[in-house]
């Protein structure tokens, strides 16, 4: 018996150092990167190593107006992506879960289409139609959200379809559809709410696409963040290095903020759920 | 089998809140399959009636056209006089309750059962206040501030019960809400649902292809099968009295044994006994006996043996085997069978209640030997059912 313990407590000691080996191997392989971005962006001299910091790179990202201005761009192109999208996908998907589920997989199909289209031919492409219309659209660089909508429409499908496909969608907009809910009603009190976090993660991927797209702007000549990190880069390294460290930082905290709201949800749910099954196994319920 | 319509009779209480529903020849395909066929059925207000019938045979079908979530393509859907086809489901009124959990998940039990308050522009404190007496109704008061993931099956159900109340629907519709649960609940929240019937008189309709959830609660019981209406009447009309094979076959347990039709009576296993309606009147027919219409002496010379005694507490289930090799089950009580044991001769009978008639060769097996055959190696009786 007691054999049998140690060799137990053998492979769950083992477990456990596979575990932490796994953990420090891809954490440092995703680390390391970021680590040498913040090393490099804080050096005194670009070109030596050494011990003695600076924090000019980051001090110049306030000093180079071209750079606050994309940054600026950058920000509301995501934020109009992401309205865009969610105005168009979340709706059209509900629609086609509820009314018309055997077009979902055509749906499907067309939205995950731009995976495989690379950017440059959809440059090419859309290149024609945006000089055709742009007496009616404007030369505005925000005329670039209709591009960034189409590329982050697989990652975005992906997140609510993930979403719809988690709850019995039909049966709530029947139930909501019997109380006296009409169709918006149906979509915005019942089913919006309930697919929260798919919509969230859907944003989130948006934003992270579109803070990071440089191909599409690039040759279209629009001066977003990678475009002009680019450029910088050209002229100090430490500074474009910095912007995309701050960009990625921004990233992992919207991820983050989106997971654990997720999870702060979860685990008060977990809590209250295994509260009221003391309740109810005291009170025999 | 004959599509019938019946019209709503002294069965109905005619005090209870609610209103009349009429399905006047409602007819829906889907694609090929016909799933209701000329469909009428006439409930009275107040009334609590229970859609009963195999799977696919279209209840669940109608009750989602009453509903609004589905159109029939043809027929009328009539609710205190009025066709209400032309109605969104959003307009009609009516509260239902899923087979599948359906509350909101990102509301509270008050909120699920305010909702269709809140749709209706009712006052916040208002809505608040019915909701909470609506959860006292089902005895879930407590549970008020509870997310649906944070209750049981049962207690979802319930609220979502609660919901469907709180609206003061002129019709309850109850699409097979029990059926997901577990036994022990399903019997308490079927008795929450006729009390809660019997308090409040809410014209009800009840899908189910369970016929004690059927029995149990409905003033009467609508059997359909392929989309038609097989018979409908109280459940003890429907047990005693079956109009067609199909629901003498659907409802408890049937022998089918041979005999022979004339002037009203049937002759079978040596008794003549009245034809019930809907019977083939004369020639040779198979007669549909339930096991406790059937009775067994101790004969020396008899027509059957004892094959198995089955004790079911208050009553026994004995197989008998005829002469013929027939198989048939007698139920009788436990305190009379206790006189027979495997292997004795016995004198099978039936008693003289009136029996249905149909014509022979008809039915899933089309004779008694091969259904009891089929009720023995199920290893239960009530396979043949």
């Amino acid at each position: 018996m007691t054999a049998q313990a140690s060799g137990i407590g053998r492979r769950s000691r083992s477990r456990t150092v596979a575990r932490w080996v796994i953990f420090v191997v891809v954490g440092g392989y995703l680390l390391l990167p970021l680590f040498a971005m913040l090393e490099f962006s804080t050096r005194e001299v670009p070109t030596a190593i050494s011990w003695s910091r600076t924090a000019s790179g980051w001090k110049g990202i306030g000093g180079n107006p071209s750079l606050l201005s994309a940054i600026v761009l950058s920000l509301e192109l995501a934020a109009l992506t992401v309205a865009v999208m969610l105005f168009l996908l979340a709706p059209t998907m509900v629609w086609v879960h509820l009314r018309v589920p055997r077009v979902r997989r055509i749906v499907e199909f067309i939205s995950l289409l731009p995976l495989t289209i690379p950017a440059i031919v959809i440059v090419v492409g859309l290149g024609p139609v945006y000089r055709q219309l742009s007496p009616v659209i404007g030369q505005s660089p925000l005329v670039l959200t209709f591009i960034y909508v189409v590329l982050v429409l697989p990652y975005a499908y992906r997140s609510i379809d993930a979403s719809l496909r988690s709850i019995d969608i039909e049966t709530l907009a029947q139930a909501a559809r019997g109380l006296g809910a009409s169709w918006l009603q149906v979509f915005l009190r019942v089913v919006v709410p309930s697919i929260r976090g798919g919509l969230l993660s859907a944003a989130v991927l948006s934003i992270a696409l579109v803070l990071g797209e440089f191909t599409i702007s690039s040759l279209l000549v629009y001066d977003t963040l990678q475009v002009i990190v680019n450029q910088v880069g050209q002229d100090n390294a430490q500074v474009a290095v910095a912007v995309s460290l701050a960009a990625l930082l921004f990233g992992f905290v919207l991820l983050f903020v989106v997971s654990t709201v997720g999870a702060g949800r979860r685990r008060a749910a977990r809590a209250s759920a295994l509260e009221a099954g003391l309740e109810e196994g005291a009170l025999k319920d | 089998m004959t599509p019938e319509t019946d019209t709503a009779k002294g069965a109905a209480r005619s005090d209870g809140s609610g209103v009349g529903v009429q399905l006047v020849g409602l007819r829906r395909s889907f694609g090929p399959t016909r799933a209701l066929d000329e469909l009428s059925i006439d409930i009275a207000a107040g009334e609590f009636v229970a859609f009963l019938g195999p799977s696919g045979c279209g209840k669940t079908t109608a009750l989602r056209i009453i509903a609004g979530l589905d159109d029939a393509d043809a027929g009328q859907v009539l609710v205190g006089g009025q066709d209400i086809r032309h109605l969104p489901a959003n307009r009609r009124d009516m509260g239902m309750v899923f087979q599948a959990y359906s509350l909101f998940p990102n509301m509270t039990a008050r909120d699920n059962v305010a909702f269709g308050l809140r749709m209706r522009k009712v006052h916040k404190r208002a809505r608040r206040q019915k909701a909470d007496e609506v959860l006292g109704v089902v005895g879930l008061a407590a549970y008020a501030d509870r997310y649906p993931n944070q209750m049981s099956g049962g207690q979802q159900q319930r609220v979502a019960l609660a919901r469907a109340l709180a609206i003061e629907p002129r019709v309850l519709l109850l699409d097979e809400p029990l059926s997901a649960l577990d036994a022990k609940v399903r019997g308490e929240l079927r008795d929450e649902i006729r009390r809660i019937h019997l308090e409040i008189g809410t014209t009800t309709v009840f899908v189910t292809h369970d016929q004690e959830e059927a029995f149990t609660l409905a003033d009467r019981v609508a059997v359909i099968n392929y989309g038609r209406l097989q018979q409908i009447g109280p459940p003890t009309e429907i047990y005693e009295k079956p109009r067609t094979e199909f629901v003498a076959d659907f409802v408890g347990l049937t022998n089918r044994l041979p005999g022979v039709a004339k002037d009203g009576m049937v002759s079978v296993l040596d008794a003549r006994v009245p034809l019930l309606e809907g019977s083939v009147q004369s020639g040779e027919v198979t007669v549909l006996v339930r096991p406790e219409a059937m009775k067994v002496t101790p004969s020396a010379d008899g027509n059957g043996r004892i094959a198995t005694v089955s004790f079911r507490g208050s009553i026994c289930m004995l197989r008998v085997r005829l002469v013929s090799d027939a198989l048939m089950l007698v139920q009788m009580p436990s305190a009379e069978a206790a006189q027979f044991t495997p292997g004795t001769s016995v004198q099978a009978t039936v008693r003289s209640a009136p029996v249905l008639a149909v014509a022979t060769g008809r039915g899933p097996s089309g004779s008694a030997a091969a259904e009891s055959e089929r009720a023995s190696s199920a290893g239960t009786p009530e396979a043949a059912g």
